[in-house]
């Protein structure tokens, strides 16, 4: 698949970098921040998640290795969040991974860094809830009563 | 009651993980909301997540295209995950998030979205038992979800949204409707 757009070519390099210094901390926290940013895009999301690229089992493996690095955790459940950000296909590959099992590691390991929380229930909310879809929460039919049998 | 014995068998997988006691996942965002209550940021995500949340998958998108009777259809069959929220005391931690930023209206619009979520279709006893003995401590004193949303609409007179919310919970509330 080509990248959507030029920015993409950068994530080639990213995911080489975070594979090669899995161990390193700082590079995972920036990798996982670089990846979020350019999935922010929603062509890009389906290129970074192709079969080629899989750049959700670079974030998940980032998040796995530094479970008490709480930049990496809270860079990661952003960069998983917006991987399933109204993307159908992502949500269900993710689910399947167990992402929302490394978000809900994360929140729990960081109960006090309010940053890690916040993008956890964000991400959860993205993994998790109907995609892309703001809940009617208010579907009311209204009737006039003047018009109502005319 | 037991946040376990919510426990059913699931037909969508990913209610499926939000009922699994295990994973604790509605847990986890209370807990985000307890302990950082003076942070809006996480306020506000908590609540958005809550409010998506509090909404059965399948049934959201059904609902959308659907009538008004298969609405009422679909929620009465999966009303456990509200029923969860209700139980774990996030009507104080949603009414909290009203009071604590007045001025934050994504705060006020997805914490107004999680009360009317909570309340449409939950068991009238359940819902106002949770009410009854729901109660922020702040500077105005002891004060109720009912007062967070009276305030919030009061607020927010120029925002449909919050309005609409506050409007459809507080029917909720007030008794049974003629069907």
């Amino acid at each position: 698949m080509e990248p959507a757009d030029e920015s993409l070519a950068a994530h080639v390099i990213v995911l080489q970098a975070m594979n090669n210094l899995v161990t390193h901390g700082g590079v995972q926290r920036q990798g996982c921040g670089a990846l979020r940013k350019l999935a922010m895009e929603p062509q890009n999301r389906a290129v970074l998640m192709s079969n080629k690229h899989q750049a959700e089992v670079a974030v998940l493996t980032a998040m796995r290795s530094h479970p008490n690095h709480n930049k990496v955790q809270k860079q990661g459940c952003a960069a998983l969040g917006a991987f399933a950000d109204d993307n159908t296909e992502n949500q269900a590959t993710l689910i399947r991974l167990k992402a929302h099992e490394a978000v809900a590691a994360a929140m729990r390991n960081h109960p006090t860094q309010a940053k890690v929380q916040s993008r956890g229930c964000s991400a959860l909310r993205k993994l998790l809830a109907s995609n892309g879809q703001t809940p009617p929460a208010v579907r009311f039919e209204f009737k006039c009563c003047l018009c109502e049998g005319k | 009651m037991n946040i376990c014995t919510y426990f059913l068998q699931a037909k969508d997988e990913r209610a499926a993980i939000m009922r699994t006691p295990e994973l604790g996942i509605p847990v986890l965002i209370f807990d985000a909301m307890r302990q950082h209550a003076k942070v809006a940021d996480v306020q506000n995500r908590a609540c958005r997540a809550l409010f998506h949340l509090s909404y059965k998958n399948d049934a959201a998108r059904a609902i959308l295209l659907s009538t008004n009777i298969e609405y009422k259809k679909i929620t009465q069959a999966h009303p456990v995950l509200k029923e969860i929220m209700v139980v774990s005391g996030s009507l104080e931690l949603v009414a909290n998030a009203l009071f604590e930023f007045p001025n934050q209206l994504d705060v006020q619009r997805s914490a107004c979205g999680v009360l009317w979520n909570l309340t449409h279709n939950t068991e009238q006893p359940l819902l106002l038992a949770a009410f009854e003995r729901s109660h922020v401590n702040n500077n105005n004193g002891n004060q109720t979800p009912v007062q967070a949303l009276i305030l919030a609409m009061n607020r927010n007179m120029n925002n449909v949204t919050v309005l609409q919310y506050a409007c459809g919970t507080i029917l909720q509330l007030s008794g049974t409707r003629k069907k």
